[in-house]
């Protein structure tokens, strides 16, 4: 008989020895989710922002639907492209986002393990509610989705979506037969509290000029999708840390001679990991990627009530659930911020295709950038289907960028 | 001094040899298979026209193009982008918008006021719009590209062809033939969808005056005379064939290299 999971069972294999933080998580997650498959523990589905705190708290296995792709994609380049073909064969919209479309396939193919539930928080974006709506619909798994306000400054808005988060954590009890316990969430939600204090600080040394490190902070990615909320999660995050500090005592930087600075302003080319490497070898570096701008606010943990209500602000603040509902001026300001920040050069933007909201407002982030001055890319790469650009392409476009920016 | 830009384009291969600040002389020679071959032919041309025999006589070569990575004998090898840049400013300093419609890519290019690319767009993920695209639309009426370039000037007619997709326009051309329409309509009708296409991507870099075009293409005047009316302003005309701005730009870098280098080396002899 196949195993359809075997590409998971393999990592996991490879990395349940491993003492690293970093490792040691993916193990930890990975191994939780085999666990789960294997006794029938209770899943649930949850997409990157929704934290998966309250499924730690009640002991639910979460999987992160993007991070299970991910880790598929490090071990075969393909593994995102046969899900989307299985989508596509499936009915499923091309127009999708192509992160969506893998979820499903992947879903359709087997090669992520069912849901016994699917909490959605109804975040980051158009394309994730009709994906988790899809994916309730192949595997009959209960669906919940928040409510999310257009605009939190509008009179009751809040209120309306501290509401919609509790109804997510009664959804979760109903579905999984158990009961929060409220010390234990204290607990997990004390753990995300310094997990997201480590991440701040470890973004803050990328501030540094000369920085002491070039892309993702893929530890940091790692502990909110994999571990949000668990011993595992923070102690990558804090080894991270760890190592930037002692890189910044030092006096190490990520590369000799930094030329340009680039504010990456979207996700990492997940198919592409040597991209980052390709910047550096022509003098650029990369202190800013989107998905690691965590700036969100320690939760008050005196109080369910309190917990409750900064976790669900939180969610909010997230990379990605801040600028995917609304309007699209706080993907500017934050844009922009970013650029100040971090002292960027200049911005590039590799949207996916289906990124709606990121390429339909193109014209307003070519004016922003212009108005200030900063040179900006804009260019189509899908950020798990390489058929799209190839790498080479993606390489031709962002040299003849760079050498424009390093040349002025 | 005596530097030379080699330009490795996809259909042409151009090379501009510059003497004391001066342009001595210049190639332009179609593809061979390898870019290497492309490159040896255009520069070796180039140098038989003013009697250098050899690449040492050369003091430094800048290579471009999309086959700049392979050229052998370039001491560097410089973005296309920026080489355009440098040749149409310093051909004309009021550009500021420079269309470059190549043999299988359209590049539209924005200089600030000192000659510096500010912004791009490119699209060369498709024919559509593109040298290789006229090509094809010429071969299916049965015209010269020369020929498709003037008959067009002697429209009478409005024909719409709506295709962005370069198969799709051939068969729309195809179709418009077999109807009976005019060759110089449907020539129009051609370079209009064109200039339709290189439009919003003059306009999404700013489309700020004045405008020039660079590249083959721009020795068509059917295209430049639609493209001028979809700007609503003239396009200033380069006093050099607009196919060798690359390489001009590429020599006028190798030039401002060997500049920096002994200046660093007077300044370093000072020090010492």
């Amino acid at each position: 008989m196949s195993d359809n999971l075997q590409i998971h069972r393999s990592v996991y294999e490879v990395l349940k020895g491993a003492q690293e933080p970093g490792p040691r998580l993916v193990a930890n997650w990975l191994g939780g989710v085999l666990d789960a498959v294997e006794k029938g523990r209770p899943i649930a589905y949850h997409p990157f922002t929704t934290f998966s705190e309250i499924m730690v708290a009640l002991d639910v296995q979460p999987i992160c639907c993007e991070a299970w792709d991910i880790v598929g994609l490090q071990v075969d380049p393909d593994h995102a492209i046969k899900s989307i073909d299985a989508a596509h064969e499936a009915g499923i919209p091309p127009e999708l986002c192509s992160f969506d479309k893998a979820i499903i396939g992947s879903v359709i193919r087997g090669t992520m393990p069912p849901p016994s539930m699917i909490a959605q928080s109804g975040m980051p974006c158009q394309n994730a509610y009709i994906t988790y709506q899809a994916v309730a619909s192949l595997t009959g798994a209960p669906l919940y989705v928040c409510d999310t306000p257009y605009d939190t400054d509008e009179e009751g808005a809040l209120e309306h979506w501290v509401n919609q988060y509790k109804g997510m954590i009664s959804f979760l009890e109903e579905y999984s037969g158990k009961k929060m316990d409220y010390d234990r969430l204290r607990e997990v939600v004390e753990e995300s509290n310094r997990c997201v204090e480590y991440w701040l600080e470890a973004t803050e040394l990328l501030k540094l000029k000369p920085v002491p490190h070039s892309g993702p902070l893929s530890q940091g990615t790692l502990s909110g999708m994999m571990g949000f909320g668990t011993p595992e999660g923070t102690a990558a995050i804090k080894a991270l840390l760890d190592e930037l500090k002692d890189k910044v005592a030092k006096g190490e930087t990520a590369i000799p001679d930094e030329k340009a600075r680039v504010i990456w302003f979207h996700f990492q080319v997940f198919w592409d990991n040597a991209l980052m490497s390709f910047m550096n070898e022509m003098g650029a570096v990369v202190p800013y990627v989107l998905f690691d701008d965590f700036r969100v606010e320690p939760v008050d943990t005196s109080t369910p009530e309190k917990m409750i209500r900064g976790m669900a602000w939180r969610a909010l603040q997230a990379p990605m659930g801040k600028l995917g509902r609304g309007a699209f001026d706080a993907f500017i300001d934050d844009l922009l911020y970013a650029v100040d920040e971090w002292k960027g050069d200049c911005v590039i933007l590799g949207a996916h295709p289906g990124c709606k909201w990121v390429t339909g407002a193109y014209g307003l982030i070519r004016d922003a950038c212009r108005e200030r001055g900063i040179p900006l890319l804009l260019y189509d790469v899908d950020l798990v289907d390489r058929r799209i650009t190839s790498a080479e392409e993606s390489r031709t476009r962002i040299e003849q960028f760079l050498t424009t920016v390093i040349d002025r | 001094m005596i530097v030379a830009g080699c330009d490795v384009g996809s259909t042409t291969g151009k090379a501009v040899i510059m003497k004391d600040g001066a342009i001595d002389s210049y190639t332009i020679i179609p593809c061979k298979p390898r870019p290497e071959e492309t490159a040896r032919i255009a520069i070796g041309e180039a140098m038989e026209k003013v009697g250098i025999s050899s690449l040492d006589e050369l003091d430094y070569i800048v290579g471009t193009g999309y086959g700049r990575m392979k050229i052998p004998f370039a001491n560097e090898n410089i973005s296309e982008i920026t080489c355009h840049g440098v040749g149409a400013y310093w051909l004309s300093p009021s550009v500021r918008t420079i269309i470059d419609i190549g043999g299988q890519d359209l590049k539209v290019i924005g200089l600030d006021e000192n000659g510096k690319v500010a912004e791009f767009v490119m699209n060369d993920k498709c024919a559509a719009g593109t040298g290789r695209y006229l090509e094809n639309q010429a071969r299916a009426l049965g015209l010269a590209l020369e020929e498709l370039s003037t008959i067009s000037l002697e429209a009478t007619k409005e024909l719409v062809i709506s295709s962005q997709c370069s198969v799709f326009a051939e068969s729309e051309v195809i179709t418009l033939v077999n109807e009976g329409e005019g060759l110089a309509d449907i020539a129009n009708a051609i370079h209009t969808s064109i200039a339709s296409r290189l439009l919003t991507l003059v306009r999404r870099v700013g489309a700020r005056k004045d405008i020039t075009i660079a590249g083959g293409c721009a020795k068509n005047a059917g295209l430049i005379d639609v493209l001028g009316k979809g700007l609503g302003s003239d396009i200033v005309r380069l006093s050099e064939d607009p196919q060798i701005i690359g390489a001009l730009g590429a020599a006028l870098l190798a030039a401002e290299r060997l500049r920096k280098s002994a200046s660093a080396k007077e300044q370093g002899a000072s020090v010492n």
